[in-house]
């Protein structure tokens, strides 16, 4: 029996074959500013999607700049799709789609006559052209508002437009810069599945900025957080999570004169941590939730909701900066 | 893959004929703005013509060119704008991400301009027969108009265009209209 291997498992192994993306001491500087990005190196294997966490002005989106060779960089080196970025810059535009941070469309243009200027620029063939966008627009479900002018689009219409946009001629390399933000619930959930779809099913490398913890958890194969220009930590969110260490355990009084009894209560099993609201809580270093609750028993203490917390992304960015994510680059310039 | 260069041109001119075309806004004061300014002017400065050596007997036929000018500047500063708003809202970055070429990312952007500055052509000159004012050279000489207001949209256009690749600022741009309408009378 001769072993046949399908066409599209030929594709994909072709795509995957030198989309990757390697970067190695990349720096870019302003003017009148700090580094933006300060000697970044990351590498994203073929088929990966990589989340880019970090701040607002933290330098996710300088670094989408230099890797989609809009941004010269300042030093180091860096290879999209196998090209250098700065010395073979066509040969990677011809590789990479990008969907950047704002979704940039021609708002009296329609969204089928996007499709169409951005395959005829690529130089896809006129009947190509047609069935390419005819299926992107499918995919994206658009093809109901095809023939609106985008002026009129919602805001997760015109991200989903950008992604057909970014997707047209097939790139191997997908850089996708904050494509979730301020989308809805529903949006976002469809953009995530069309993105881990690409990744997984088609072999597209994704390189994916985001400032929402719950994007880069979800849906990232590996999360690189940045601060300040630098990469503090890189690995799969799992591993993060768990560099972090044990979760904690919140609890709300049922009965407010009872607060302070219930941290004494609490105390005995790890550290207390900062909550915002009435409820007490510690990072667990002895002993379980069992534990816990079985302490509140003995002590007669009810409690109106008890929560078991386990590390996220926030508690990784918090250990490794000493500030919350959430908020953390509200104070800081806007580049980036 | 890279597409011909004409076909890139082709597709960025059917682009900003599009815009254009559906931009009343843009067109319409385009139009009626050089005439009015000939009727006032016309009725105003007609005593003008009793001058000795004034060059003509009706101030209207003598001032018949000026809307012609006037109206390449109103298209030449909505090419420079329209770019600027590409650089603006990232549009220009995302064709840069093409492989389309620069020059006709430029020819094709100021096709637009042709385009109006040529419908300018054909409605004053349509405007001219009604009220009697006519090339002497006839149709020939109406059609080199028609051409000279096109290459002149062109022109002011890149200017235009160079405006906005300097400052990526589309007011900016707008600011250099009143600075070209006054060396119009200037000249």
């Amino acid at each position: 029996m001769v072993a046949t291997i399908s066409d599209e498992t030929i594709t994909r192994q072709e795509r995957k074959r030198g989309s990757g993306i390697e970067v190695e001491g990349l720096v870019r500087e302003f003017r009148k500013g700090p580094r933006a990005v300060d000697g970044i190196s990351l590498s994203v294997a073929p088929g990966e999607i990589y989340g880019f966490l970090g701040p607002n002005g933290a330098g996710k989106s300088t670094t989408v700049l230099m890797l989609t060779t809009l941004l010269p960089p300042t030093a180091g080196v860096a290879r999209v799709a196998g090209h250098d970025i700065v010395r073979e810059g066509p040969k990677v535009r011809a590789a990479i789609g990008a969907a950047l941070q704002e979704a940039a469309l021609d708002p009296l243009l329609t969204g089928r006559e996007h499709l169409g200027l951005q395959a005829a620029l690529h130089g896809l063939p006129k009947q190509e052209r047609k069935r390419r966008g005819e299926a992107l627009l499918e995919r994206v479900g658009l093809t109901e508002a095809a023939d609106r002018k985008v002026g009129g689009y919602s805001g997760g219409m015109k991200r989903r437009l950008d992604l057909a946009l970014a997707l047209v001629h097939n790139p191997r390399v997908l850089f996708l810069d904050e494509p979730t933000t301020g989308l809805d619930p529903q949006s976002r959930s469809a953009l995530w599945q069309e993105v881990a779809r690409l990744a997984h099913e088609e072999g597209v490398t994704v390189f994916l900025t985001t400032q929402y913890l719950e994007e880069a958890d979800q849906l990232a194969d590996r999360v690189g957080i940045i601060d300040r220009g630098r990469i503090v930590a890189e690995d799969t969110p799992a591993a993060l999570k768990a560099q972090v260490g044990r979760p904690s355990v919140e609890a709300v009084p049922a009965n407010p004169k009872d607060r302070a009894a219930i941290q004494r209560t609490l105390e005995r099993f790890g550290d207390l941590v900062t909550t915002q609201s009435s409820a007490v809580a510690v990072r667990l270093s002895r002993g379980d939730l069992t534990d816990v609750v079985r302490a509140l028993d003995v002590e007669g203490l009810p409690v109106a909701n008890l929560k078991l917390n386990a590390p996220t992304l926030d508690d990784v960015f918090l250990a490794k900066t000493g500030r919350s994510l959430e908020g953390a680059g509200e104070s800081e310039g806007e580049q980036g | 893959m890279r597409s011909p260069m004409l076909l890139q041109v082709a597709q960025l001119a059917r682009r900003s004929v599009i815009r254009t075309l559906r931009q009343p806004a843009v067109i319409v004061p385009s139009v009626l703005f050089p005439m009015l300014l000939l009727a006032v002017n016309s009725g105003g400065l007609q005593p003008a013509t009793n001058l000795p050596g004034f060059p003509a007997d009706s101030y209207l036929k003598f001032a018949f060119a000026l809307p012609f000018l006037q109206g390449t500047l109103f298209a030449a500063t909505a090419a420079g704008t329209d770019l600027a708003r590409d650089i603006e809202t990232g549009f220009l970055s995302r064709l840069s991400l093409t492989p389309v070429r620069p020059a006709a990312l430029l020819i094709g952007q100021l096709a637009g301009t042709v385009v109006l500055a040529v419908f300018q052509g054909v409605v004053f000159l349509s405007i001219g027969l009604v009220i009697g004012v006519t090339p002497e050279a006839g149709v020939g000489g109406a059609v080199m108009l028609v051409l000279f207001m096109a290459l002149l949209a062109l022109g002011f256009g890149g200017i235009g265009a160079w405006l906005a690749l300097r400052t990526g600022n589309g007011e900016a741009v707008q600011g250099l209209f009143p600075l070209l309408f006054v060396g119009l009378f200037l000249s």
